[in-house]
């Protein structure tokens, strides 16, 4: 097929090569829009995570590009550059209305003209290039100042070489847009690079952009930075870290998340959530209120049809968590709360449904922990597996995650008649106590609790498997909810008429 | 005497390639590139010599002396380049000793936090001051480094926090605080051995992280029994190798936690009978007669050996209560 893709999606550190909620919703919308061409763009950090890819292309994905950030650094002898002060002065111009944007002040002007000119010469022969980056003194002096003004505790070796490693992959991006084939429609499913990526093609192929965030990208790499140990190692000595630089440099990662965010959210047109929280915080983010809108997520209930003919009469005695076993979904809390309710069911099983290839060293702190509370067989990690041959087995879906979106495995397990406990996160009160008023009256499909909390998890999990009565009220919501509000055909009715409307300019 | 017209150019042109050096010379040594300069320089006075050879061809027709004149000119021309290229390089020097000055300024003195946020516990911060996210967030992150058994429940209390972000940096917080404890443990019974130094070390380490765990509240209602029982019966197995004084205390403080006040106090006695500071003691044993019902006993107890003023103030109400004396 040599036409233009009707749809370029550009995705980071997901589909395909990961499994998980995002990748099967873009399985699910490129398999559910078969009259559409999609090329995909797939972004992600090391080549060597992404070895393998865990779906199968459907026929209309005409283009695969993938990117490693790895990359950024090609080995090269460095060399002096020229220095080019108007093009330091439109890239500091771009920092600084940055900078305003964050402190909630907007954009002046001026300041806006020079940025984007910075964004849309960025690598070609009128812009900074990474030689000049890299090697130039007007750079050295933009790192130094910079330094000295937003974060003087932080060493500056440890400043500049991360000012460096930040900025690298932004012009590595900036030259892989130039080879990219055209899209009559550039898709981001994310902010951050993959989001940076669809602002550089918006405004250069003058295509639009269109932004689905499913978690909010800014929010998660916040987690993940706030749990990144190795900011403490930085110029640790005898009387301990330097909390200076460690403080220091955290925060710099997060500004730099943040802008990208913004850079995004100000190129795309619409952009889109899950639930009314996310699109709060998008807003909040530095969204404009007028782009955003609502689009949940919908499954196709046909296909777990056969999961629930399949459920024996009673509910199974067995406790699942879907999910990747990766800390954001707080697999310790599901043992935690799983040593309680085993403590008062004790024919109870729990099953971590879910690969732990991402990061296995968090799996294997959950299965130690699972073994220090002696519940080694009582826990059983089964790694990924067919969720329509799994649900049938599972009594109850427990999801711990401390931060979600809109979660596919609560609808899936709805569709397939079990109910769902699940920590107040996301969208999860709403899948399970209902939105709108006409969605409360069909009652609750499940329990909520507060995250971490593995006393209240476990009591509600011990309340639904032990009462028939108040379990068959949950399983009979959780259906109703389902084939009511959440269908495969209003989502994906919802996407073929935005593409549309953005095709046809 | 008729002069040849050519001599006069080829006069003109070494002297402007003896000029071109010369400039070259000045370029290099800007850019510290010693070795280029000083050769530009010496090409320079070969062309200037060159210059003055057929100079000296064109004033044939004047006196002897005027070649004289040129040839003096020589070193003149030299000492000339010479301070246009140490000169500039001088001052670049000094430029460079002014730039190292500036590059460790020291950092800026923090300023003074307002008088709320200044008289306020981290536990009032965390739970009052819920109108501005940003000073919680400042007050989580200043607990970092604080004492894990202090931090544990000022973290699981920015858990319920109105904030998702806060909430989430409580939990990370708390994470990788919990994470290393259950890393070491695992690390410490795998290297389990019967080898009596080393046994001691590990049992005791296992014994301290077990009780860590429970008084962090990283478990809770029966995993903290089951854990603290695990940690009394490492400590009890480490002192079988060695008759510690310290770990009689920390024994004497699991066993109360797990309400086990008899086992309790034989390891407080132990530990006094090796010289434990009563200070340190008396609250564990008043303990230990609380949980028995020995209600009168507290007071004596507290009070012996140990005067209110010294207590920590921590302490100072419950002796005053059990003492029935004036809070000092």
């Amino acid at each position: 097929m040599s036409a233009r893709p009707h749809v370029s999606l550009l995705l980071e550190g997901t589909y395909p090569y990961v499994r998980g909620g995002v990748s099967s919703w873009v399985h699910q919308l490129i398999t559910g829009l078969p009259e559409l061409r999609f090329s995909l763009v797939f972004i992600g950090g090391r080549r060597a995570d992404y070895a393998e890819a865990r779906y199968e292309l459907p026929e209309n994905v005409v283009h695969l590009d993938r990117l490693y950030l790895e990359d950024a650094f090609a080995p090269g002898k460095p060399g002096p550059a020229r220095a080019k002060p108007a093009r330091f002065a439109d890239a500091q111009a771009l920092h600084a209305l940055l900078k305003l944007e964050a402190s909630g002040q907007g954009g002046r002007s001026e300041l806006q003209d020079a940025s984007d000119r910075a964004l849309e010469r960025l690598e070609t022969d009128l812009g900074l290039s990474i030689d000049d980056f890299l090697s130039s003194p007007a750079s050295w002096e933009q790192i130094r100042n910079a330094h000295r003004e937003r974060d003087p505790h932080a060493a500056f070796v440890d400043y500049f070489w991360t000012v460096r490693l930040m900025h690298g992959p932004l012009f590595q991006l900036a030259r892989i847009e130039q080879r990219l084939p055209d899209a009559g429609v550039f898709h981001a499913i994310s902010t951050g690079y993959a989001g940076f990526l669809g602002s550089l093609l918006q405004r250069r192929r003058q295509r639009p952009l269109l932004l689905s965030e499913h978690g909010i990208y800014t929010k998660e790499r916040r987690i993940d930075l706030n749990q990144a140990d190795w900011f403490e190692t930085l110029h640790a000595n005898a009387t301990g870290p330097d909390i200076g630089t460690s403080a220091g440099l955290r925060e710099l990662w997060i500004r730099h998340f943040e802008s990208l965010g913004r850079l995004t959210y100000r190129a795309a047109n619409p952009i889109i959530s899950l639930y009314a929280g996310n699109r709060e915080r998008q807003v909040r983010d530095g969204a404009d209120p007028e782009r955003t809108r609502l689009i949940v997520n919908g499954i196709d209930c046909a296909r777990f049809a056969k999961a629930r003919a399949a459920r024996p009469a009673q509910a199974p005695q067995v406790i699942g968590l879907i999910g990747r076993v990766v800390p954001i979904k707080d697999v310790k809390t599901f043992i935690r709360a799983m040593h309680k309710v085993i403590a008062k069911l004790p024919e109870v099983e729990g099953w971590v449904i879910g690969s732990p290839e991402e990061d296995p060293r968090y799996g294997a702190e959950c299965e130690a922990l699972a073994a220090s509370l002696g519940l080694a067989n009582k826990v059983r990690f089964l790694g990924h597996q067919n969720v329509q041959e799994m649900l049938p087995k599972l009594g109850l879906l427990m999801l711990t995650s401390i931060s979600e979106a809109q979660p596919l495995a609560i609808l899936e397990a709805f569709a397939a008649g079990v109910p769902c406990v699940a920590t107040d996160v996301g969208a999860c009160r709403e899948e399970i106590e209902g939105g709108s008023a006409e969605d409360r009256a069909l009652g609750k499909a499940g329990r909520i609790a507060a995250f971490a909390d593995a006393d209240a998890l476990a009591s509600a999990a011990v309340e639904l498997l032990s009462s028939p009565e108040a379990w068959q009220a949950c399983q009979a919501a959780g259906i109703a909810r389902v084939e009511r509000f959440y269908t495969q055909e209003r989502m994906l009715g919802a996407y073929r008429g935005l593409y549309r409307k953005l095709l046809q300019g | 005497m008729k002069v040849p017209k050519t001599m006069h150019p080829v006069a003109v042109t070494w002297s402007v390639g003896a000029l071109f050096w010369e400039g070259m010379s000045l370029l290099y040594s800007w850019r510290e590139r010693w070795w280029i300069a000083l050769i530009a320089h010496v090409l320079c006075a070969v062309s200037l010599g060159l210059a003055a050879a057929r100079g000296e061809l064109v004033l044939r027709w004047r006196t002897s002396a005027s070649v004289a004149a040129w040839t003096l000119c020589l070193p003149v021309f030299a000492a000339l380049g010479l301070s246009l290229v140490l000169l500039p390089a001088f001052c670049r020097l000094r430029e460079e000793e002014h730039d190292g000055i500036v590059e460790i300024e020291l950092a800026r003195p923090q300023p003074v936090p307002p008088r709320a946020a200044a008289g306020s516990s981290m536990r009032e911060l965390l739970a009052e001051m819920a109108d501005d996210p940003s000073q919680r967030v400042a007050a989580l992150m200043s607990l970092r480094h604080t004492e894990l058994t202090r931090a544990a429940p000022l973290l699981r209390l920015a858990l319920l926090d109105a904030n998702e972000d806060i909430r989430l940096l409580a939990y990370a917080l708390l994470e990788r605080r919990e994470q290393p404890l259950r890393a070491r443990i695992e690390a410490c019974k795998a290297q389990l051995t019967d080898e009596a130094p080393l046994a001691f070390v590990l049992l005791e380490q296992l014994c301290s992280d077990h009780w860590l765990l429970a008084e962090a509240g990283f478990v809770s209602g029966d995993t903290a029994l089951q854990t603290l029982l695990a940690g009394l019966d490492y400590g009890e197995r480490a002192l079988w190798l060695h008759n510690d004084a310290a770990l009689r205390v920390l024994l004497g403080k699991i066993c109360l936690r797990a309400q086990k006040p008899e086992r309790a106090h034989v390891h407080l006695k132990h530990a006094d009978r090796l010289g434990t500071a009563h200070s340190v003691l008396a609250p564990l044993f008043a303990h230990v007669a609380f949980l028995q019902g020995r209600f009168a006993d507290i007071g004596p107890i507290l009070s012996v050996g140990a005067s209110a003023r010294l207590a920590r103030p921590e302490e100072r109400g419950a002796r005053a209560l059990w003492a029935g004396t004036e809070l000092v």
